[in-house]
């Protein structure tokens, strides 16, 4: 029982590590261009896609197809700004909802025409070899998802805080007319935040990818999740992020191993409305 | 007394922009409210709507107390108001804003007959008293057009009609002259002087003195929250504390 | 005035009632009563976020949710047709409440993703609940609606008999609906709708009225569901996807947001446009995700909206005195 216990919340840290590293490109999106990315999730799946291209096609290794994979989404999330979200500055929130909602619907087909419905392996080198840790093993694959993802939100962590283009990226955050009056470049913060938020989904996507498969309704559940885990950690507070991205994964896979698989995933839906009822403004520290 | 507040405070974190106030508001006077740049005027209107609710005091309005009334609430008692930024529904036609304020005094219709509520109000008598308040407000040539696309101006006198629309018996006005050449704050003085010889009383928030010292019976002055000085718009214009607040603002005293 | 729009409604209705006999053929007559049953989903967003100008991008669950209500009510309880539908539009009426209640205190983006993680929990509860719901199985057998009295027995089972009672109800919908904006209680939810704090300032109460306002649209869209339910004969999980939330913005957005026929409109083009492309099925979330940014982009004003402002445009011109105030929006 403890030693099962123990084991899930390991394995959920691992998620978790991932809900956060994609949260975190999310709440760059929220926060700096006030757009809810509905194609988050695409992006995470195109990453766990891409990834499988690069490695089955190409005969790519997977630590080099990392992070070609991350530049190819960013480079693509790029591309799907341009076309749904430059177009409605000054026009009300719904309406990037809705076309970055259009955009997943589009990216999920174009994925399933190219690479078809079934779940694909993605088959990373380190995913059988396993490390015992006392009464509980990960592999080392979980291992290395856990590792990189901490460093690169503490790599973001540090970009957004000390670099100069992260300090415009704050001041965006406070007041984007004072910051465009200051002289910095709006749109171009726009779009390398929506790049870089692309990145860290993509990110996500292919090293999850590992343990999980890839298919090209993956993203869905992710794409809540990372909301989920926006609202829990409030804005612009990247540990609030991590630690509430580590805290979903760890209740899900308990919750998946002591209460039923089925009503798993329902878990980060109910913590979202639960937060947003009782601690709405409190999380944002921004006003609705 | 008609509307009256008891050591009226709100505190947002550490900053406390309304302090201790005593605002008394006699029936059918029109009361103007100055004060430099955030003295917490706009403030002192949200508490007394009810969009705020007070950390301490007391608001009274005809005797009854009515601290942390919702919004709509207080409005149905009569005390209405026009909001600094934007105070019409901008993409309906001017004559549609009218109408749709009279709400408190027609809603009873859909749902009168199932709570026993008021007689129904026939829909001539509406429509008849929104032409009234259009033709009042000199809007009438411009009922067709959205509130949008009205000058500054017009849009002004559009937020005072809806006002008006809600049956206001105490009407507060932030800033209704901001953004009026001279001729549209001339006509200003007149609808506020016309609108007191309906019985309506006005609390009147506004920088433009000349309008103020013109219209006003009494002026309340406040400063950093607090009243500073209160009298006849002579008496405020002299008293040497109100000067020495609004040192270093740009406004011209009469 | 009012006599040319009789007419005009008159001659509307009649169009619509000789559809099914110029075009003739059950799967013609199947899409038309398709187009009738999105109508009410169109209507339902329509009334919430057109007219009250709350996103409730959950909304289209109710659509499934009504479809189970009414499936369930007379597949396990075997109440006729004629009891389902107002029974579901009570019980939706009340889900709209529940879900509502929480959700209404917030504001736009968060409103709108709460009602959708509602909606979620919702399909987690058809595809899970297997006792109840069969799970991903779905619901089979609903029955059709059929009168019967005495020696009278007629069934709505071809789709030519099914188009003709959904087309009464959407009639007598729209002609409510048209009735309700033109009372205190529609003009309070345009109010909220451009100005929530001016709304609340002439003496409406934000929070109820927005709550009659979901709870309308959730019964409006749940009527659609049941009538689904009862024609297709079947209820799966599937219902909930959000390829419908999408499909059902669309039609709103196309047809006019709050405008009174706009969504039916949206509904009838987006019914018909992914039949017309049904032999590129697979492409469907491609056609429909390019359709919704374009719209949102270029046509956010949609098809009545554009109507209106030309007769807009017409009264004000020949009402204003030159030089005041006749100007339109250039936007
Ligand atoms: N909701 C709020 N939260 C925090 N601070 C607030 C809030 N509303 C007002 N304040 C602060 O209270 C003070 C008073 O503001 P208020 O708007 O009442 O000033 P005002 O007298 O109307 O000024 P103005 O003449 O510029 O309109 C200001 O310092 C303002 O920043
Ligand atoms: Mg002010």
């Amino acid at each position: 029982m403890w030693v099962l216990a123990l084991q899930q919340v390991a394995n959920g840290l691992v998620v978790g590590s991932m809900y956060a590293l994609m949260s975190i490109g999310m709440m760059l999106i929220l926060g700096i261009m006030s757009v809810i990315n509905m194609s988050h999730g695409e992006f995470y799946m195109l990453g766990g896609m891409i990834c499988f291209t690069l490695m089955e096609k190409l005969g790519m290794n997977y630590f080099v197809a990392l992070p070609v994979t991350a530049l190819a989404v960013a480079l693509i999330g790029l591309a799907a700004q341009q076309v749904t979200i430059r177009p409605l500055d000054r026009r009300p929130w719904f309406t990037t909802f809705l076309t970055t909602f259009g955009l997943s619907m589009i990216l999920r087909d174009v994925a399933q025409i190219i690479w078809g419905a079934d779940p694909l392996e993605l088959s990373s080198p380190l995913a059988r070899k396993k490390v015992v840790l006392g009464d509980i093993f990960l592999t080392q694959q979980r291992i290395f998802i856990l590792l990189s993802g901490v460093t690169i939100i503490g790599l973001l962590y540090l970009f957004i805080r000390k670099n100069r283009v992260g300090m415009a990226m704050r001041a965006l955050v406070r007041d984007r007319d004072a910051a465009a009056m200051m002289g910095i470049n709006t749109a171009a913060i726009n779009r390398l935040t929506f790049a870089l938020g692309a990145a860290t989904a993509a990110f996500a996507g292919a090293l999850l990818g590992a343990l999980f498969n890839v298919y090209p309704t993956m993203g869905e559940l992710p794409l809540v999740k990372a909301f989920a885990v926006v609202i829990m950690g409030g804005m612009g507070n990247v540990q609030g992020i991590l630690f509430s991205g580590l805290i979903l994964g760890v209740a899900e896979s308990l919750a998946a191993s002591f209460i039923s698989l089925g009503y798993a995933d329902a878990i980060s839906f109910a913590i979202l409305i639960g937060v947003l009822l009782f601690k709405p403004q409190g999380l944002f520290g921004k006003k609705a | 007394m008609l509307l009256q507040t008891t050591d009226l405070t709100i505190r947002f974190g550490g900053l406390a922009a309304v302090k201790g106030v005593n605002l008394r508001v006699h029936r059918g006077e029109i009361l103007g409210l100055i004060g430099p740049n955030g003295a917490g005027k706009t403030t002192l209107f949200n508490l007394l709507t009810g969009f705020l609710k007070p950390s301490s005091g007391t608001i009274h309005f005809e005797g009854e107390e009515i601290t942390g009334w919702a919004p709509s609430k207080i409005a149905a008692v009569g005390i209405c108001r026009t909001f600094q930024l934007t105070s019409v529904f901008p993409a309906l036609s001017v004559w549609e804003n009218v109408r749709t304020a009279t709400y408190v005094w027609t809603r009873h219709r859909l749902l009168g007959g199932i709570r026993g509520r008021a007689a129904p109000v026939e829909d001539s008598v509406v429509e008849e008293e929104t032409n009234r308040i259009l033709a009042f407000s000199g809007l009438d040539a411009n009922r067709d057009s959205l509130a949008r696309n009205l000058s500054y101006g017009d849009q002004r006198r559009l937020g005072i009609a809806i006002a008006l629309a809600a049956r206001s018996r105490v009407l507060l006005l932030d800033e209704p002259a901001a953004g009026m050449n001279p001729e549209e704050k001339r006509g200003l003085m007149q609808t506020i002087n016309d609108i007191r010889s309906q019985g309506v009383t006005v609390v009147l928030i506004e920088h433009h003195m000349k309008l103020v010292m013109g219209v006003c019976h009494r002026v309340v002055v406040l400063a950093q929250g607090k009243v500073i000085a209160e009298g006849s718009p002579a008496e405020v214009s002299r008293n040497p504390h109100v000067i020495e607040a609004y040192l270093g603002q740009e406004v011209e005293i009469a | 005035m009012k006599a040319s729009r009789a007419i005009g409604w008159i001659l509307l209705i009649g169009a619509a009632a000789l559809l099914p006999i110029l075009f003739k053929g059950a799967y013609v007559h199947h899409v038309l009563v398709m187009c009738l049953i999105f109508g009410f989903s169109a209507l339902g967003l329509n009334l919430i976020f057109g007219f009250a100008g709350q996103a409730a991008f959950g909304l289209p669950a109710f659509f499934a949710l009504g479809g189970y209500i009414s499936a369930l009510l007379s597949i396990r309880l075997g109440l006729p047709f004629w009891v389902a539908l107002p029974s579901t539009m009570v019980i939706a009426a009340m889900f709209g409440f529940l879900i509502g209640y929480p959700c209404l205190h917030l504001r736009g983006i968060y409103f709108g993703i709460t009602t959708m993680a509602f909606a979620q929990i919702l399909y987690y509860i058809a595809s899970n609940w297997i006792s109840l719901t069969r799970g991903p199985m779905g619901l089979v057998g609903v029955p059709v609606p059929r009168i019967h009295l005495g020696s009278f027995d007629y069934e709505f089972e071809t789709g030519f008999k099914y188009y003709y009672l959904v087309l009464a109800a959407i009639v007598v919908t729209v002609w409510l609906f048209s009735r309700l904006m033109k009372t205190p209680l529609g003009r309070a939810f345009v109010a909220i709708r451009e100005n929530e704090d001016l709304a609340s300032s002439i003496g409406i109460h934000p929070f109820w009225i927005k709550m009659i306002a979901f709870m309308l649209a959730c019964t409006i869209t749940a009527i659609g569901g049941s009538f689904y339910a009862h024609f297709s004969r079947f209820m799966s999980p599937n219902e909930f996807q959000w390829y419908y939330i999408g499909l059902t913005f669309i039609m709103v957005i196309t047809g006019g947001m709050g405008t009174v026929m706009g969504p039916v409109i949206g509904a009838v083009i987006f019914t018909v446009l992914p039949e017309v492309f049904r032999a590129i099925e697979q492409y469907r979330n491609i056609l429909t995700g390019t359709l919704l940014i374009l719209v949102v982009i270029f046509f956010p004003e949609g098809i009545m909206g554009l109507v209106n402002r030309r007769l807009e445009r017409k009264k004000a011109v020949s009402s204003q005195p030159p030089g005041r105030g006749g100007e339109v929006d250039p936007v």
